[in-house]
């Protein structure tokens, strides 16, 4: 769980595929980026066990659910700030575009602030 | 121009130190020199003449089994350089010391918060918590 999480960070922040091709043209570690100590937070797991009727002792899968939540979690903490990322991972230069539109958003918008 | 790492696992048959991605970036190769931990893929062999080269064959002492404890290693490539780079640290090292000296040490399974709690002592870190709904 610890592990997935971390993996999922690395989906919302760092991990961008790019395809020239056909091909990944950033198949490399250097611009492929996965999260190192530094960028994994200290992860804290509550593990709620709710028995399963059709798995075996009422067990059922835990391995990909970290994987659902830190995506969308990331991109939703930027909409308070007004920021709409619209694809993963939410990159520093995703970031500043999106900040860039937006305020170019409110100079013709004509929404109150 | 022969690479540290391969004289490691070619020459002397120590393939305990492995070989992740071969440019310096995941750590996976990590051995100590002169108690320097280093990505044995960058160093070419000539410029350990008269140094004193650990690995993961060489290792003494308890971490091995904090790791195992702890839940700080799974698919097990990354280990033996999380293990190297981690004997170059002092006795007792804090939670920021460890995921400072292991930032040039990738891992995918853990989430390194195992081999935080490992290296660092496991009240440095929290372990998962079970709650039953019903």
């Amino acid at each position: 769980v610890e592990g997935g999480t971390a993996q999922a960070l690395g989906y919302a922040l760092l991990e961008e595929v790019v395809m020239r091709d056909g091909r990944m043209a950033n198949a490399q570690l250097t611009n492929y980026m996965v999260p190192t100590t530094l960028d994994t937070p200290p992860i804290d797991v509550t593990i709620l066990e709710s028995p399963y009727r059709h798995g075996p002792f009422g067990a059922k899968g835990v391995g990909e659910m970290p994987m659902s939540g830190p995506g969308p979690a990331v991109a939703n903490a930027l909409r308070p700030l007004g920021l709409d990322v619209r694809a993963l991972p939410v990159t520093p230069e995703k970031v500043l575009e999106c900040v860039s539109s937006s305020t170019e958003d409110t100079r013709t918008s004509t929404r109150r602030p | 121009l022969k690479r540290l790492l391969d004289v490691l696992r070619e020459d002397c048959g120590l393939a305990g130190t492995k070989e992740g991605c071969g440019e310096g970036e995941c750590g996976a190769c990590t051995v100590l020199v002169d108690g320097a931990p280093v990505n044995s893929c960058l160093v070419p062999f000539a410029h350990v003449r008269a140094r004193a080269v650990t690995t993961i064959e060489g290792l003494a002492g308890r971490l091995p089994e904090a790791l195992v404890r702890e839940g700080g290693t799974q698919c097990g490539i990354c280990t033996p350089g999380i293990l190297m780079a981690a004997s170059a640290l002092g006795p007792r090292p804090t939670a920021a010391r460890v995921r400072t000296a292991l930032a040039g040490n990738l891992c995918r399974c853990t989430g390194y918060a195992g081999i935080v709690r490992a290296l660092a002592g496991s009240r440095a870190a929290p372990r998962a918590r079970v709650r039953r709904l019903r």
